[in-house]
């Protein structure tokens, strides 16, 4: 049986003990929320925040009669990332791969990346999506491509890119003489990445807008290039 | 207090701790929403709890109107279908989480968790058992070996989070009934092989104690869910940020949802918005606390102050896991998470209690409801 007064200072105990740790986590609250914010929003940043670079495709050149001759072609390239060294994970992922892709490489576990498939259609892109949140070894890369049209000796005096810095650069002929016009201005954003340093979905914050290159047309027509060349 | 006064009061009560109980969830359903805003389907955990707060609030109705005697008569028996359901779920229980707490229907992707269910039933048998017996060890035996027979198919799930509420239960239930002291301080010499065992055969215990202990030397690993509880509630600030804004909590905090849904309210409403839900929850209790007080029958006055007594600790629990003083441990927050069998299990413990408050007088034995 129950003693009535004692059962109400019993009660009355216990809602203290209560109370105090209520009063503990307001506390607490209170310090990360109002007394430490700023430290922990710059900590936080630091972690989670990046700003990266992006560049604009690089502009295409033109003879005189508007025939482009040279021009960038985007695709995307799926890669596997050894985070784990494990060959079963490799595997794992390669066979969940395959069903979705059958071309696709088996991953090498010598190097960090590994590609798997070249050039994604937009369809196997999303068909990838869930595989990609599953398996954060799985990456998809963008590579920009340089196309020259195809004429005898027309290469040589478009000239050649190189990828520096992720962006493509000319180092020579027309692609290195007008190479400021053709790549524009980069534009930077802000994103944030998770713990396997994943981009986080819908977390992109542009700082700057990137400007596009301009088209270079050149005052010669395909003919008189490569005419000139051989003289 | 004569007749009319006191039904007039229990009237009153009753109708206020719905209101509040009602309000309490819909935040709930916003939070939810706002931590699921930058998601695929925004929509989808937070339609779901609505409908689980449809049949909740039913089963609360009627459970409410069912005589506290039906409850006290059968307390046995409902706890012993209970404990068969945490047994079954160990053997053909779905894992979500590595935990295998749930059985889901075949028919609906729902999923229910027994451990949370048990609740009431847990607390009722305990009330009967310190209730019949006398202040001996024998009586606080047979409430410690009721306590541990629950918790070890708990424990087997693994569900830290949800043992040690039934576990802080069982004490403020032994200390309500007077249990003398020096049989209290027994307990940790029983528990201490029995924390031994779990943290053998869990390891990740461990680690979250490391990681709550020091997150800087781990921040990607052990200590990356307490860092991001600092984060997130950091980001509200005073005001929080504006609603379907809260980017951490979508991005970073784990279940933002559920086991996390404190500091998700936190980042969006701040320090401010969040204090008031808060101090609804603990009005609650408190008018409850308060209510039972008043009532004579032993058996429903230990059942109204154990069950609310589990719904404080639990909120507790998760707020200081939320608000770092706690290592990380998976438990929802009552009313507010999403979670439907939290939902139906708080609202039905609710729903007895506000059977225990309506269905018993001082004197007579008088039913508001007669």
């Amino acid at each position: 049986m129950l003693d009535n007064k004692k059962f109400k200072k019993q009660v009355d105990i216990v809602i203290l003990l209560l109370m105090f740790w209520a009063v503990m986590c307001t506390a607490m609250f209170f310090y990360y929320a109002v007394i430490a914010k700023n430290k922990y929003i710059k900590l936080g940043n630091k972690l989670a925040r990046r700003e990266l670079s992006y560049y604009p495709e690089r502009s295409k050149i033109l003879d005189k009669n508007g025939i482009v001759l040279a021009w960038s072609e985007k695709y995307y390239d799926l890669y596997y990332n050894n985070l784990t060294d494990s060959p079963g994970q490799a595997k794992l992922i390669y066979k969940r791969v395959k069903k979705l892709l059958p071309e696709t490489r088996e991953p090498g576990l010598e190097t960090v990346h590994s590609i798997m498939f070249r050039a994604l259609q937009p369809k196997q892109i999303l068909a990838l999506e869930k595989l990609i949140y599953l398996f954060p070894e799985l990456q998809i890369t963008p590579r920009n491509e340089r196309k020259v049209v195809s004429y005898p000796g027309i290469k040589s005096q478009i000239g050649q890119v190189r990828f520096i810095s992720g962006r493509l650069v000319g180092i020579n002929g027309f692609e290195k003489l007008y190479n400021k016009v053709l790549n524009g201005t980069p534009g930077k954003y802000r994103i944030m990445l998770d713990r396997n340093k994943n981009w986080i979905k819908n977390s992109g914050q542009s700082i700057r807008m990137a400007v596009p290159g301009k088209d270079v047309q050149l005052e010669l027509t395909l003919e008189e290039i490569c005419k000139r060349r051989q003289q | 207090m004569n007749q009319k006064t006191l039904n007039r009061k229990i009237f009153n009560t009753t109708v206020l701790v719905q209101s509040l109980l009602f309000l309490l969830c819909i935040w709930g359903c916003l939070a939810i929403y706002n931590s699921n805003t930058l998601g695929a389907s925004p929509l989808y955990f937070v339609g779901r709890q609505l409908l689980w707060l449809v049949m909740s609030m039913m089963v609360m109705l009627l459970a409410q109107r069912v005589p506290f005697s039906f409850y006290r008569e059968n307390a046995v028996a409902g706890a012993a279908i209970t404990y068969i359901s945490l047994l079954a779920v160990l053997l053909w229980g779905t894992q979500i989480n590595g935990m295998r707490g749930w059985f889901t229907l075949g028919w609906t992707s729902a999923s229910i968790q027994p451990s949370e269910f048990a609740k009431p039933f847990f607390i009722l048998l305990l009330c009967h058992l310190a209730v019949s017996g006398k202040k001996d060890f024998k009586t606080f035996l047979r409430l410690s070996l009721t306590t541990l027979l629950w918790l070890i198919p708990i424990l087997l799930q693994p569900d830290a989070g949800t043992a040690l509420v039934y576990l802080l239960t069982f004490v403020i239930i032994c200390f309500l009934v007077g249990t003398p002291i020096k049989y209290l301080l027994t307990l940790p010499a029983l528990l201490t092989p029995i924390a031994v065992w779990v943290l053998y055969q869990n390891p990740y215990i461990l680690k979250r104690f490391s990681g709550f202990w020091d997150p800087s030397s781990d921040p990607l690993g052990s200590g990356w869910h307490i860092r991001q509880f600092q984060f997130t509630i950091a980001r509200g600030g005073w005001f929080g940020v504006k609603m379907g804004n809260a980017t951490w909590s979508n991005s970073y905090l784990p279940l933002a949802h559920s086991d996390s849904v404190f500091a998700t309210i936190a980042e969006s409403l701040g320090f401010a918005g969040t204090l008031p839900i808060l101090l609804i929850l603990a009005a609650v209790i408190y008018v409850l606390y308060r209510l039972a007080l008043q009532i004579k029958g032993q058996y429903e006055k230990l059942f109204i102050i154990g069950m609310l007594s589990l719904i404080a600790v639990q909120t507790l629990i998760h707020i200081s896991v939320n608000v770092a003083i706690l290592p990380p441990t998976g438990l929802t927050l009552p009313l507010l998470s999403y979670g439907g069998s939290s939902l139906l299990s708080t609202l039905l413990a609710f729903g007895i209690i506000l059977s225990a408050v309506n269905h018993h007088h001082p004197e007579e034995g008088h039913s508001f409801y007669n």
